[in-house]
């Protein structure tokens, strides 16, 4: 198991971006949803950030309701067609007039653009179509683009960048005194901090003899390190 | 002479000091823990080896582990065996839930995952603290060796120049022990004035009574 862990560790933003990311964002996305326009709109203009946030997650997410709208459609088209081998032409005729006979659906909010227009020229919205009904179904590319990119910032400051210390340069296993804290080079050549608190803390002060970095009491403290407080 | 029932009470002050839930072998939680992986194992006969490794590990490894609802730590069986492990041991995981409290779950997690000089730096500071608490209750100076076998072992996944990181880290933190100081670390503060405010006869360091 912790071999494993080993050899995923690596890959580990990969893995976030194209694993993690999308099955958390497609859940949070499904779980994002309103049920008629009318309440989303009222939730957008209630909350217009919480609805601009909303729109840019389900923009750099899978939309798995959507998917499912599709599959509706697909098995709905489907199974308005003839069987195969049968073409009859009375047949057809006759399924014309039966789907007419029925009622209209009314369009869910999944429909998107088809259903917007569809309230458009019903006089139900007044908004122009040529600029997007600022809802769901239309994509503004330069704002997509920002999005992911952002996304692919915070995946990588918040998986791959850990707080290491800068390169200083330092002689690897020396140690040294800055501001009150034992400090030791590592091998990448990085002051790495010994503690968490300052030597003046525990009523010491921050000493190297022998080449090493202690807290030392105050009255046998020798000679500071030269960086002592000039860091 | 140490008790459990004082190591216990050490734990449960260190907890309520540092927002921590300490969980040890015989509460609910890892007993319920231990139940599912037992049943996984029996259900699954695939992940039988993974449960038996996981198993093991378990008996005689503790973890710090941050959750939503605060850092929890879980004692392993060989870690609440005599009341002087117990305490070193939740001393050493205290200074991991000090560590996360003061850098961040999220960030800290990352750090320590992401960065093995990171990691082995935790360690070390963690490792200091154990070799502290049992230097005040037992008044025998601490060496090295049991430290570094630790660190170079499989538990943490440091090559050689993460584990002289964590060498040096341990020289620092046992030369100001020798000197008659207590460590720049928090949690050996916290033990060091609770042991002094309760029980300062258990005190066997004679510089810190």
């Amino acid at each position: 198991m912790q071999h494993a862990l080993d050899l995923a560790r690596p890959y580990a933003p990969l893995i976030l971006a194209l694993v993690v990311w999308p099955i958390v964002g497609a859940a949070l996305s499904w779980w994002l949803w309103w049920d008629t326009p009318e309440h989303w709109e009222a939730y957008a203009k209630a909350h217009p950030g919480r609805a601009l946030a909303i729109r840019a997650l389900r923009t750099v997410s899978p939309h798995l309701r959507k998917l499912v709208v599709a599959w509706r459609d697909y098995a709905a088209a489907r199974s308005s067609l003839p069987p195969l081998g049968i073409a009859l032409p009375a047949e057809k005729t006759g399924a014309i007039v039966v789907s007419e006979t029925r009622p209209v659906a009314h369009p869910t909010p999944a429909d998107g653009v088809a259903f917007d227009a569809q309230r458009v020229a019903l006089g139900a919205v007044t908004v122009d179509p040529a600029k997007g009904d600022g809802q769901r179904g239309s994509v503004d590319l330069p704002g997509l683009l920002t999005c992911i990119i952002a996304a692919i910032l915070a995946g990588a400051l918040l998986a791959g960048c850990p707080r290491n210390p800068p390169v200083s340069g330092c002689q690897p296993e020396a140690q040294t005194c800055i501001r009150d804290r034992p400090h030791v080079c590592s091998a990448s050549q990085r002051w790495h901090v010994a503690g968490d608190r300052t030597c003046s803390s525990i009523g010491g002060q921050c000493t190297v003899l022998g080449g090493r970095a202690y807290c030392a009491p105050v009255a046998d403290a020798g000679s500071p390190d030269a960086s002592e407080g000039g860091l | 002479m140490l008790a459990l029932d004082v190591s216990e009470a050490l734990a449960a002050h260190l907890a309520s000091l540092h927002g921590a839930i300490v969980v040890t072998p015989d509460d609910a939680p890892a007993v319920a823990a231990r139940a599912m992986l037992s049943a996984l194992a029996r259900a699954v006969p695939a992940l039988a080896g993974l449960a038996a490794e996981l198993e093991v590990r378990a008996n005689r490894v503790s973890v710090t582990v941050p959750t939503p609802a605060g850092t929890v730590i879980v004692l392993s069986p060989a870690a609440v065996a005599d009341p002087l492990r117990y305490a070193m041991t939740v001393a050493h995981e205290m200074q991991h839930a000090q560590q996360l409290s003061a850098g961040g779950a999220m960030r800290t997690s990352i750090d320590y995952v992401a960065s093995p000089e990171l990691r082995a730096r935790a360690e070390a500071d963690a490792y200091a603290v154990g070799l502290f608490v049992g230097y005040l209750l037992t008044g025998m100076l601490p060496t090295l060796d049991g430290a570094l076998a630790s660190l170079s072992s499989e538990t943490y996944h440091l090559a050689a120049d993460e584990v002289a990181l964590g060498r040096g880290v341990l020289e620092s933190h046992l030369t100001t022990m020798a000197s008659g100081l207590c460590p720049p670390l928090t949690i050996a503060v916290d033990v060091l004035a609770w042991l002094r405010a309760t029980h300062p006869e258990l005190i066997e360091a004679g510089a810190f009574r």
